[in-house]
């Protein structure tokens, strides 16, 4: 079993049209249906990202934004799958993927920390 | 939980505690809230009680709104800022109850009324409005915003108990938009009936709304709905009441029916709920359309012109009448002149004359209800009957 990083990516110049409550009440009930699932690869719900941060280097700390980039990461996940295909699925079907313009970066964790 | 009600919960709930502010205010609150709902809930896991938490956001977001107003007084915010953490279900009741009241204002179209209820108490956005009244969302937004600031102040309602035929005659309309045929999506329109019902059924647990009409109301909704599925044929062409497989009516909803017309029975005022629900009665107790008391709907629809003198009221008595006594009797019912361009009123002309054989006054007629007509199964209906224009077979011409 490999632990992979999902890195959820919306575009920053999205317009953002608010969802109407029955619309909210779709998209919380799709992931709560992903959710469930893949409920035995999802094993950290991981956490959304805010706006507040700042960037260190050896030159100093640089305040935001720290993306001169089209996308920002909106948040995270940790999922364990038997393959690269498996996780690629699991991020597919998550409702996140179907969003115009967002992305879900997939990576495998080299497990250096594993003990 | 549904959003939709929850959101109406909550801008009727801000509405009274913060009644200085804009109801815009208090909208942006409630979809700040279930905004995070949607965001944390799933991680997280739903609140035990997530009515109060979604109320303590959208309290919490709406003394964001006054402190960020600079204008106002930062004591205002103040005095608001601890959240009643409990709040009664009469008291959610009552101010679902205040809301209506207050979108049912006379000094407003009774369109924009309509619209108001559906923003604010049904949790709808502007687009989902404008779909379900063929408008665009542009027209609509307006439509909301000129009614909003005409309903700027808003003063306790409540004691108006004389508003109370002004709403029933809204949720009446707003029964008709998801009922009647002008709408394609048989699914969206299905949403307004039940709204319809459920904010009727908010009025009547009211001391102020329980009337014996606002019962003939609940009547008259519950009989029609019982037909909903059984109007449409698999394809979504709509069926006439003829053609319906009585079997797919809804029996519940029927003896749902039947129960509010008994209890509206009290009292000295016989409504115009009171005949339209005793009319729809008469359809759904019928075994067969056969059966159907086409003498007593006829006399009841005689009553509700005398009540409510409409054009369509008319149409409606001359139809009965032909069931009953034939084609030639309801051409008579009918009268001369065409009241308005109304395609009902040609649709059936162009049926009456094409029984009593006369086929070129029922093309004219049955030409002209296609021109009119609003939607396409209406159209391919009446392209139908054009067809068989010349042929024996007699269409019931009744509505669906």
């Amino acid at each position: 079993m490999t632990k992979y990083l999902f890195l959820y990516r919306s575009p920053t110049d999205a317009p953002r049209q608010a969802p109407s409550p029955a619309q909210m009440q779709e998209a919380m009930a799709q992931f709560n249906a992903w959710r469930e699932k893949f409920k035995e690869e999802i094993v950290d719900m991981g956490d959304g990202l805010t706006g507040v941060g700042a960037v260190c280097r050896s030159t100093g700390v640089t305040d935001g934004p720290y993306i001169e980039g089209k996308e920002v990461i909106g948040g995270y996940m940790i999922v364990q799958a038997e393959s690269l295909e498996r996780a690629l699925q699991v991020a597919q079907e998550g409702p996140m993927a179907g969003q115009p313009g967002a992305s879900v970066e997939v990576r495998a964790l080299a497990g250096m920390s594993a003990k | 939980m549904n959003f939709r009600h929850a959101h109406g919960r909550l801008v009727s709930i801000l509405s009274r505690r913060f009644a200085s502010s804009p109801i815009e205010h208090c909208e942006d609150a409630a979809q700040t809230a279930l905004l995070r709902a949607v965001e944390t809930w799933p991680r997280a896991g739903a609140p035990e009680d997530p009515a109060a938490w979604l109320y303590r956001v959208a309290h919490h977001a709406m003394l964001d709104t006054i402190r960020a107003q600079k204008r106002r007084p930062p004591e205002e915010a103040e005095a608001f800022a601890e959240p009643e953490a409990v709040y009664l279900a009469s008291e959610v009741r009552d101010d679902l109850l205040r809301m209506l009241f207050w979108c049912a204002d006379p000094g407003i179209p009774v369109d924009s009324q309509i619209a108001l209820a559906l923003k604010t108490l049904c949790g709808f956005s502007t687009e989902e409005i404008a779909l379900r009244f063929f408008q665009s969302p542009d027209a609509i937004h307006k439509r909301l915003q000129r009614a909003r600031a005409q309903l700027r102040t808003r003063h306790d309602p409540l004691v108006e108990a004389a508003r109370v035929p002004a709403i029933l005659q809204m949720l009446y309309l707003l029964f008709n938009e998801g009922y009647g045929s002008a709408k394609p999506d048989s699914l969206i329109r299905r949403e307004l009936c039940e709204e319809a019902i459920r904010l009727t059924l908010a009025l009547a647990d009211h001391p102020i709304g329980a009337l014996a009409e606002t019962d003939a109301l609940l009547a008259l909704m519950h009989l029609h709905a019982s037909r909903f599925d059984a109007r449409f044929d698999s394809v979504g062409g709509l069926l006439l009441l003829k053609e319906q497989d009585r079997s797919r009516w809804d029996t519940s909803l029927i003896a749902t029916g039947m129960t509010f017309l008994q209890r509206s029975a009290r009292g000295e005022r016989f409504s115009r709920f009171h005949v339209e629900a005793a009319i729809a009665a008469d359809h759904a107790l019928a075994t067969s359309y056969d059966a159907t008391p086409w003498e007593d709907i006829a006399s009841l629809y005689a009553q509700l012109e005398r009540i409510s003198p409409s054009p369509l009221n008319r149409l409606n008595r001359a139809i009965a009448i032909a069931e009953w006594k034939g084609a030639q009797a309801g051409i008579e019912a009918l009268g001369d002149e065409t009241p308005l361009p109304y395609y009902l009123w040609d649709a059936t002309s162009g049926e009456l004359y094409r029984r009593i054989g006369n086929t070129e006054r029922a093309r004219f007629h049955l030409a002209r209800a296609i021109e009119t007509a609003p939607t396409q199964s209406e159209r391919a209906l009446l392209e139908k009957r054009l067809q068989n224009a010349a042929s024996s077979d007699t269409s019931p011409v009744t509505p669906t």
